[in-house]
C-alpha cells in the first residue's frame, strides 16, 4: 500500500522537510520511499496523491 | 528532476523494480505550462490519468479549464480524456480526482462539472462519467 507522510523517521536520510510518498510491503513488512528523483535522491519539495499499480511495481504521485 | 523548470506541480511515476522515476505530465510540446495533480495509474501500470490546468499538453486545448489527461508510458503520448461523446472539449471543469481505471486502461472514470459531456445533462451539478478509450 502507498501512503503520504511528513514523518522524517520512516526511512533513513529523509531530510527534505517535506511530505513524501512511501510504499509499505505488507508481506515483507518493509517500507520504502518512492518520491525520489531519477538518480534516487530525495525530492526537493512535497509529494502527495499516490496511486499504485495492481502488482505494486509502479507508483504515480504528484510533486 | 532534470529539466523540471515549469515551477508547478507535476505528476511522476516511480518504477520500484527498476528504481527509476519519470515525469508523465508532459505533452508533445514538452513540460506542462500549468499545474498537474491527482494521478491514477492503471492496474497494469501502463497508463496514468491526471488532472491539469495546462493548455499545451494536447493541441486544441482552448477551454481554459482543468481537464483530465492520460499518458501512455509505453508510447510516451498524452491525450485528453475529458471529451464529449462527439469528441469535443468540454465547457466545464473536469477532474481526475479519485479517477478509476479498468486494469487495461480502456475505461477511465472522471468527474466533470461540464453539461456537454453527454446529452440531457441538465442537473447543473458535477457528475461522474466513464470514457471508453476503445479496445
Amino acid at each position: 500500500m502507498a501512503f503520504v507522510s511528513t514523518a522524517t523517521n520512516i526511512v533513513a536520510g529523509d531530510t527534505n522537510g517535506a511530505g513524501d510518498v512511501f510504499v509499505r510491503d505488507l508481506k515483507s513488512k518493509t517500507t520504502e520511499r518512492v518520491s525520489l528523483t531519477t538518480v534516487d535522491t530525495e525530492a526537493n519539495d512535497a509529494s502527495d496523491s499516490p496511486s499504485i499499480s495492481d502488482n505494486g511495481r509502479f507508483v504515480a504521485f504528484g510533486s | 528532476m532534470a529539466g523540471d523548470s515549469n515551477g508547478v506541480t507535476d505528476v511522476f511515476v516511480r518504477d520500484r523494480l527498476a528504481a527509476t522515476t519519470e515525469r508523465v505530465s508532459i505533452g508533445a510540446g514538452g513540460q506542462a505550462n500549468s499545474a498537474s495533480a491527482s494521478p491514477a495509474i492503471s492496474g497494469n501500470g501502463r497508463y496514468v490519468a491526471f488532472t491539469s490546468h495546462a493548455t499545451n499538453l494536447v493541441s486544441g486545448d482552448t477551454n481554459g479549464l482543468s481537464d483530465v489527461f492520460l499518458h501512455d508510458r509505453r508510447t510516451g503520448k498524452t491525450s485528453r480524456v475529458s471529451l464529449s461523446n462527439a469528441g469535443r472539449q468540454l465547457g466545464g471543469a473536469s477532474s481526475g480526482w479519485h479517477s478509476y481505471f479498468s486494469y487495461d486502461g480502456r475505461y477511465v472514470a472522471f468527474t466533470s462539472f461540464a453539461d456537454d459531456v453527454v446529452a440531457n445533462d441538465t442537473n447543473d451539478k458535477t457528475d461522474v462519467f466513464v470514457r471508453d478509450r476503445g479496445g
